[in-house]
Order: structure tokens, then sequence, then C-alpha cells
């Protein structure tokens, strides 16, 4: 870290002080002997006082000067006390302006605050040594802490700090009285002023100084201009909504809230923050089981709250399954994982895209018009984060016209509504609100949550009937969870158990489930041969090998041979498109090696996506997806050569461009 | 000469052109489309927590998304997280610099972020057993006014060096700067839709940026001073501003205009901070004058005050459940209310 000033770091503009300007102008205005405020010549005690004014003529006259009303006068009064330029005679510690026959007079320009230096402190050291030595005992107890701090901390000058407070009494004495006593009162107001008794708040204390200085005109030059004109040109272009269709907008959506505005409304069972009760925080846990009726309401209003909510998504996700249409949300929490991940995970997960959902016969095909597709494949040559942008989009349109709403009128949503909680508003007595404020317990840390939000997805995903459909890395719970709450370290976390994906709840024979194929039988199958492919690769990739480091143990005879005679894969396309899980799919990244990339940090989870493929005399430019490396472990190296790389991504340069989208 | 004069007119015409452009779409006003709504009922919160912690003045505070933990950074140079429901302090990050302006949560929950007079913004890892640095970005030359994380991957900050900063936190270098404001960014809000971001500053403009392309999309005139305070409506279709001409304004986005201001004679002291509920219509304002009002976003008036600090309210937040708001002040406190 460079070493900066630290007194001014590079700015010099206070902010709030640039009105300083104005406000001497017009206190200027304000002593003119002829339009100015009448002053008069007051008696106090035995001293006269010349020019004196009174609030009451303050407030007038700058009532009448800027044609404004007594209230907003009285303030703008009060400002000018609270910066210095008038200051108070009697109760000479409150800087407000009192708009009655209380006496005020103008601060000598001497002692006006200035904008560009704030005050020094060894000025005021000097000043209250000088009080000191008029008279022991006169410091306010404020003021003596003060003084004792800055004699530590400027002793090294509290020599040259007493001989001026010394020279400058020495004056002071040498005045006439009531300059004297003047001079005094001036002081003492530029003091209040700027160091505060505790407990007052000073005008002067605003915060940071800005950079830019604030009454900097900036120059008219032709290249201003020329920025304002295109500036106001591109603005003029700019398509415009008529106000009433806007504004009917913004009043509609602040209305169709209004009952989930804890503010507005009351919630149920009660707010946590008034009864200590934390049920309604545990009813409304991002992936309970049975949500609230009101949470489900919320998933009415719009699609992007539907998607925004955890446990709407889920719903959502099986509404979708039921239809076989699960690609399309699976694309779409894809182009997310894309867009919120890792950098360097982000070419891969690409190519990984384009070979699920958007190639030519991908096992997840979506449905986009022919121009999105030239753009996205287009872009995928140089892969970033937003290069399936507009394909995202018009998924994202596409759910939301046509999915969105058959999901609210089917009988899943209708399902979910009926279960729906609608807790009793709870009716504490106040000795019941006592107990709970002093049962109230810290939360659960996130980590701990995270932890048990992932032990119940790897519970949910061993045990549950899963749609075959949404096997893929993009919608298995806990990676795409652990994208949108951020660092997936969760993978590692999904016990190895797990690897038998569900939806596999016998044995089934190798060819009935190969036509309904699911990687979690093939695997169930494989039993502990290799690294589980349920480890989704995502975002931390480094986080996740330590648990598939585990060498491949040796496959069973039969898996092997199985393995070889299946080897080709029913990857014809028409096959293909009858299987609508497709199994290579959920087998993680390692499986489908496309070019140009690195191998993966996890061993490949091999040869257990295709071990229930049918063989299918197909020739090999119209394999698709995924062929994969398990072809290596062959004996046979034209197989193996054959084999991996089948689907080709078009801004790969491959000799067979075929089969690719 | 003769060719400024020339520009100067051009200008003065196009401004013109778009004054009327704008006059042509403002068929209607907040007020008559608002007049069939019921007024806000009068608000009324109690303090219901007040953490105490800080020694110093406090700069900033934002809630986590899991609407209990919530960050707070004072110049008594640290950061506090708090869980807010039980009042205890979670943890403690001391900051290298104490001259800390903001701070920030990640929607994830594992990172912190801070920033201020140090000019670097500091990222912090709250899921190693010992909070660890996880990166300094370092490329702006003025004070970091504003933080806001996108993901775990990506933070925007607003600068007193006139620029807003996209920056890329594995690789902890900037990925777009934003350049337009004149003076001190001063602070920034990120719509819902995280496509793009809002910022305010010294040149009393708030300005609406496209976070891919980096360019400025529309600017908002209007205020007369900095505006040190901006936020997104619920809908993502307008924003609220909050200035030190001690008043907010409402600018709708689509129909490119202001729509609503909210302001009061007697409101003489300028706006710090703000945060709207979730339905939006209640905007929570902190002020110089050590209150916190809140007004009715649609109909314009003041519904409420929020009184107890002891000085300048400099930072207000409504967490993501909308079922409190928190206030931090110059006095060194946090208060909850509800």
């Amino acid at each position: 870290m460079t070493i900066r000033n630290v007194r001014d770091h590079g700015q010099r503009y206070r902010p709030r002080m640039a009105c300083l300007k104005k406000v001497e102008n017009v206190v200027l205005e304000m002593q003119d002997p002829k339009t100015g405020v009448k002053s008069q010549t007051q008696r106090l005690v035995i001293t006269t006082i010349p020019h004196a004014i009174t609030g009451e003529d303050i407030v007038a006259w700058i009532a009448n000067r800027f044609k404004i009303d007594a209230m907003e006068a009285r303030a703008m009064g009060t400002m000018m006390v609270a910066f210095g330029y008038i200051y108070p005679l009697q109760d000479h510690k409150r800087l407000i302006l009192k708009p009655d026959t209380s006496l005020y007079r103008f601060q000598t320009p001497y002692f006006w605050p200035a904008q560009q230096w704030p005050v020094e402190d060894t000025d005021y050291a000097i000043y209250l040594a000088k009080r000191n030595i008029r008279k022991k005992g006169m410091l306010e107890l404020y003021e003596q802490e003060q003084y004792n701090n800055l004699y530590k901390w400027m002793n090294h000058k509290w020599d040259f700090i007493v001989m001026q407070a010394k020279e400058q009494y020495r004056a002071g004495k040498e005045r006439k009285k009531p300059d004297r006593v003047v001079f005094d009162c001036q002081e003492r107001a530029y003091w209040v002023v700027h160091r505060p008794p505790p407990g007052t708040v000073s005008a002067m204390d605003y915060g940071h100084d800005r950079m830019v200085d604030p009454n900097l005109k900036e120059n008219k030059t032709p290249d201003y201009y020329r920025r304002i004109i295109m500036f106001t040109q591109q603005c003029i272009m700019r398509p415009r909504v008529k106000s009433s269709v806007s504004i009917g907008a913004l009043v509609k959506c602040t209305t169709t809230y209004k009952e989930h505005d804890p503010f507005l409304n009351a919630c149920l069972p009660s707010n946590p923050w008034l009864t200590d009760d934390v049920t309604y925080w545990n009813l409304n846990m991002p992936n309970v089981e049975t949500p609230t009726k009101m949470r489900v309401e919320r998933w009415t209003f719009s699609f992007g709250e539907l998607l925004m909510d955890p446990r709407g998504r889920a719903d959502f996700r099986l509404f979708l399954k039921k239809e076989f249409s699960g690609e399309n949300l699976a694309f779409w929490e894809g182009c997310e994982d894309l867009k919120w991940g890792a950098a360097e995970t982000m070419k891969e997960k690409a190519q990984q895209i384009y070979k699920t959902f958007l190639a030519r016969g991908a096992p997840r095909w979506i449905n986009i018009d022919g121009k999105t597709m030239d753009i996205t494949v287009k872009g995928l040559a140089h892969p970033h984060r937003y290069v399936l942008d507009a394909a995202q989009t018009h998924i994202y349109m596409l759910m939301k016209k046509d999915s969105y709403g058959r999901y609210l009128k089917s009988p899943v949503f209708k399902e979910t509504q009926r279960k729906a909680i609608a807790p009793e508003p709870h009716r504490f007595s106040d000795a019941q609100l006592e107990q709970n404020a002093k049962r109230r317990r810290p939360s659960l840390s996130p980590i701990i949550l995270r932890q048990q939000e992932e032990e119940q997805k790897a519970k949910l995903a061993a045990s549950g009937p899963v749609d075959i459909t949404q096997l893929c890395r993009f919608t298995a719970p806990v990676p795409h969870l652990a994208v949108y709450t951020g660092i997936c370290e969760a993978q590692s976390t999904a016990s190895p158990g797990l690897m038998t994906l569900p939806n596999s709840a016998a044995c089934p024979s190798p060819i009935s489930v190969a036509i309904d194929s699911t990687p979690a039988s093939e695997r169930r199958f494989d039993g502990n041969g290799g690294p589980s492919s349920s480890h989704f690769p995502s975002i931390a990739e480094a986080s996740v090998s330590e648990e598939e480091n585990q060498p491949p143990a040796p496959k069973s005879r039969m898996a092997l041979s199985l393995s070889r005679l299946l080897r080709r894969g029913c990857n014809a396309p028409s096959v293909f498109a009858s299987l609508s899980p497709k199994c290579g799919v959920a087998s993680g990244g390692g499986k489908v090696q496309p070019l140009g990339v690195e191998p993966l940090a996890q061993p490949q989870p091999r040869r257990i996506a295709n071990f229930f493929q049918i063989k299918v005399d197909i020739p090999p430019e119209c394999r698709i997806y995924p062929i994969d490396s398990e072809d290596e472990e062959d004996d046979s190296p034209d197989t193996a050569r054959g084999g991996v790389k089948e689907i080709i991504c078009p801004w790969e340069t491959v000799t067979k461009q075929d089969g690719a989208g | 000469m003769g060719e400024m004069e020339q520009m100067k007119k051009e200008a003065e015409a196009l401004k013109t052109q778009i004054e009327a452009a704008r006059k042509a779409a403002c068929d209607t006003d907040m007020a008559s489309a608002a007049s069939g709504v019921a007024p806000a009922p009068r608000v009324q919160l109690k303090t219901r927590r007040t953490l105490k912690g800080h020694l110093a003045k406090i700069y900033a505070m934002h809630w986590s998304t899991d609407n209990k933990l919530m960050v707070s950074a004072s110049q008594d140079g640290k950061l506090l997280i708090w869980d807010s429901h039980s009042g205890n302090k979670v943890n403690a990050v001391p900051l290298k610099s104490s001259w800390v302006m903001t701070c920030a949560y990640a929607p994830s929950g594992n990172l912190v972020a801070s920033g201020g007079l140090d000019n670097m913004c500091t990222v912090y890892n709250l899921k190693t057993p010992v909070i660890k640095t996880v990166k300094e970005l370092d490329a702006h030359t003025g004070y970091l006014s504003c933080a806001r994380f996108l993901s775990d991957t990506e933070i925007l900050t607003s600068s007193g060096d006139t620029t807003c900063a996209l920056w890329d936190l594995e690789t902890g270098k900037q990925k777009t700067v934003f350049l337009n404001h004149v003076g001190d960014c001063m602070c920034l809000a990120l719509s819902p839709d995280m496509n793009s971001f809002v910022s305010g500053a010294c040149d009393s403009l708030a300005k609406l940026w496209d976070i891919r392309d980096g360019q400025c999309k529309q600017t908002f005139q209007g205020h007369t001073s900095d505006i040190n305070a901006i936020s997104f409506y619920p809908s993502g279709n307008a924003i609220i501003t909050g200035s030190d001409d001690c008043t907010c304004k409402m600018y709708d986005l689509r129909a490119d205009q202001e729509v609503i201001g909210y302001q009061d004679a007697a409101l003489n002291s300028g706006v710090t901070s703000l945060a709207l509920s979730v339905s939006g219509r209640l905007v929570f304002a902190g002020y110089d004058d050590f209150n916190c009002n809140i007004w009715d976003s649609l109909k314009g008036e003041k519904v409420g005050v929020l009184s107890g600090h002891d000085n300048r309210v400099s930072c207000t937040g409504v967490p993501v459940d909308g079922m409190c708001v928190c206030t931090g002040s110059w006095d060194s406190f946090l208060k909850i209310w509800n």
C-alpha cells in the first residue's frame, strides 16, 4: 500500500463549504449601513455594544431580501450563525437564531470560516493558554480536557504556544476596554463554532472533503458543447414511454406488494422484531418443504419472483418435468451459472452448455430461432460471461410467456397452493413477550446453515424421485444452489455415498435401462467404480478434486465387457430424440472432452455414462455427445480415436464439421 | 469563436427539443396516477434494538441477504458484523485504514468489502476461521464512496475520482470503468435485474449505466446539490435519489423524467441515506438533522419520523424481507426500528 498524505488525502474542497462564498456576499449586504440590517447600540451591564442587531430584525431582513417566509428565513439565519458569520451575545454557546430581541453581532472577517483550510490546533492551544493565563480555572471541563490533550500532543511546541499566548494577552491588555470586550466576544464565538462543546453538533463537521472543486466552473470549450450535443441527441433518440403507462406501472407495483410489506401489513404469524418469536423466519427458509400462502402468492406476481425464490423454482421445475420441457429451465440456470461463476471454468462451461443444449442433436436441445442460434454460436468462438445472453433472454421469454402461464393453472401449482401454510397470528401476552425476549438466541451461523442446506439437498437427491430430464450439472440441487449462494465449496461436501443418483430404485437390466437410461442406474451398477459423477464440476473445481481423487476401483469384468459392447452408444439422433433424458449428460464434465480443453482437475468419471448405451450401427460422423473418453481405456486405438470428439463445437477447428451446431 | 457559438446554439436547440419530447411523454403526473390509492397510514416505528459497539462515527451499513446479519463500518477502524436479532457481534474485522466510508455484504454471505479514503476497496472472506483479506482493489485515484457486490466474483465501486468501476475479484483488476460524471460519485445502486446500475454524484446528476457495455444510458437532472443517496424502486423502473439540497426525488426510467419530489419547507438539512420498503411505498430517508423521515412514495407526504439519534443519520438500510429498518449514525449507534 502506498503511503498517502494522511492529512488531506488529495482532497481540498470542503463540500458544504461551497456555500460559504455565497453566505459572505449576503453578510456583506446585511452590513450595508443603508440597506442592511438596522443596527443599534445596546447597553449591556456597564459596556456599550456598538452595532448589535436583534434576531427578529435579521429574520425580517432575510425574508424581505429573498422573498421567503419567516420559517425559512429563520433557518437561513441559523445557518449563518452556525457557520459563525453572526454570533449571539447572550447564550453564546447555542448557535441558533432566535427571532426575538436577543442580540447578535456580525463577526469580523478575520474570524470568518475559510473554505480553503480547516482550523489549526495550534491556534486553539494558544487561545486556551491565553484564557488560562488571564484567569486560572476559567476553562470549562471540556476545554480543560482539550487543553490537556493538546499539551500532550503538542508538547514540542509548548514553549512557542505559551509565548504566543502571553504576547497576545499583553497586546490585548493594551487595547481600550470596549475593543477588548468585542474582540474577546468575537474570538470566543469563533472557537464555539470551530471547537464545539461535546454533545453539540458543529456545522463545520461535514464529513470528508470532496475531490472536485464544487465552485469550479467548467470551461465552455467546443468539446464541452460537443459532448452535450452528442448526449442530448442520444437522449432524444431513446424511446420514451408515456408517463401514464410507466407511472401507472409503478403505482401498480406498489399496490400489488402492499400486502407483503411488513410495514404496512402485519405478517403472520408475527413479526420477529416485534414479538421476538422467530417462527416467521423458520417458516420462510429458502428451501422449506411447505411454503406459506403469502410466499406462494408472490410467485403469481411475476415470473421473476417465481424464479428468484428457490422453493418456487423447485416447484416450477417439478411442473416442467411433468411436461418434459425441463431443458429450458436447465439451460437458463446454466447461463446464470456462466454469468456469475468463476472465470477459469467459463470456457469449459460454455462449451458444456453448447453441447448439452444448443448443438444439433444435443441431448437437451432447446428451441431457439435461427438468428439467435447464429449469434450465440458465433459468440461461443470467444466465450465470455455474457455470450449466452441472447439465447438466455429468448428462453426466459419463452418460459415466461408460455410455461409460466400454464404452471399457474397446473395441478402442481394448485397442489402447492392447497398445501401452503397460513399460520395463525400469534397473540402473545406481555408476560410471554418478555419471555420471548429472554429466550432470544443468536441465529445459526450461515456456515452451519449452508451445511445443513447441503445435507438436505443431498438427502433429497438421494431419496426423492428426481426427474431424469433434470439430471444435468446445472440442475442438480447442490451445484446450482451453490452458484447462487456463492463460492461452491459445496461439491466436496456432498457425501460420496451419494453416487447413486436417484431414479434407480432397483438395478434394472442393462437394456431396459438403456431405453430409459439414467446415469444413476449406471452408477449404481458400477458400484464403487470410479468417483461419483454426482459431483458435478462447478465453480470451484479445485476444491472438488480432493473428493474425486480416489483412484477408480478396478471394474468388474462384466462391467468392462458390457461397456466395450455398448461403447458405440445409442447416439443416433433418432434414438436420442426418443430418450428424453440423455444419459451422458449427467455425467460430469469430464466425459466429453472438447478439443483444446485442459483436463479437469478431477479425474474423469469414466465409463459410467455410456455403460448402457445400445450399440447401434451408425457412422462415426453422426455420433454426437456424449461419446467420450471411456474409450481410452479400451485396447483398440481406433475406437478411441473415433470415440472422443463427437460433438464438434463449430469454433473448434476439426475436420469433421457435421453433427455440430 | 463562430464555431463555438454555433455549437452553443445547437446544444440549446437540442435541449429544448428534449424538453419538448419529455413534456410530450408526460401526459400525467404521480398525483393523478396515485389518486386512487389510499393514503399510507401514519407509520410509528419504535426502536427495537440499539446496537452498541462502535467507538466512532458510523459511516455505512449493509444488510446481508439472510435478513439477520449486517455489516457496519465506522471510523474507529472496524467493520462489525452483527446478528441483528440477538444483538450479538458475530465478527469484527480490523481495517488497515480507519477512514472507511462504505461497506458491503456479498449476496452469498461469504464476503464483505470496505473502502474509504485509502482509495482502495478491500474484500474480506468471512468463511475462513480467521477472516482474511481476499483482495485489495487498488486503481481508483480518489476515495471510495460506495461498493456493491454483484456476486462473489464481481463488485461495483464508485469513487471520488468521478468514476465508477466494475472489478473482477479473481484477478483484482477493473473490468469496466464508467466515465461520465464531472463531480465526485457519492453513491450507487444495483438494479434488481443486475444488468444496470445508477450512480449519484456531486455534480447533482444521477446516471443510469449499462454494466455490460459500460455506457451511460440516461442522465437525470433536477437536484441542485450533491446527490448522497440513491436507490432503485422494487420494480426496477424508477429510482429515488436523496441530496444535500434537502430533497429526495423519484425519477421514472422509462419516461426519462422526474416523477415526484419529497420535500418540506421545515426540512433544512441534507439527505444522507435512503432505503425503501419492500413494496416501495415507504421511503426511509436519513437527514443531517439527526432524524430519519418516512415518506409515502406515491403521495409525496411525510408519514413518520424516526428520532432517537444524537448526531447525523449517516446510513439507512432495509433487509430483503423488509421486516425492519436500520439506521446508523455519527453518534456511533445503530438502531433497528419496526
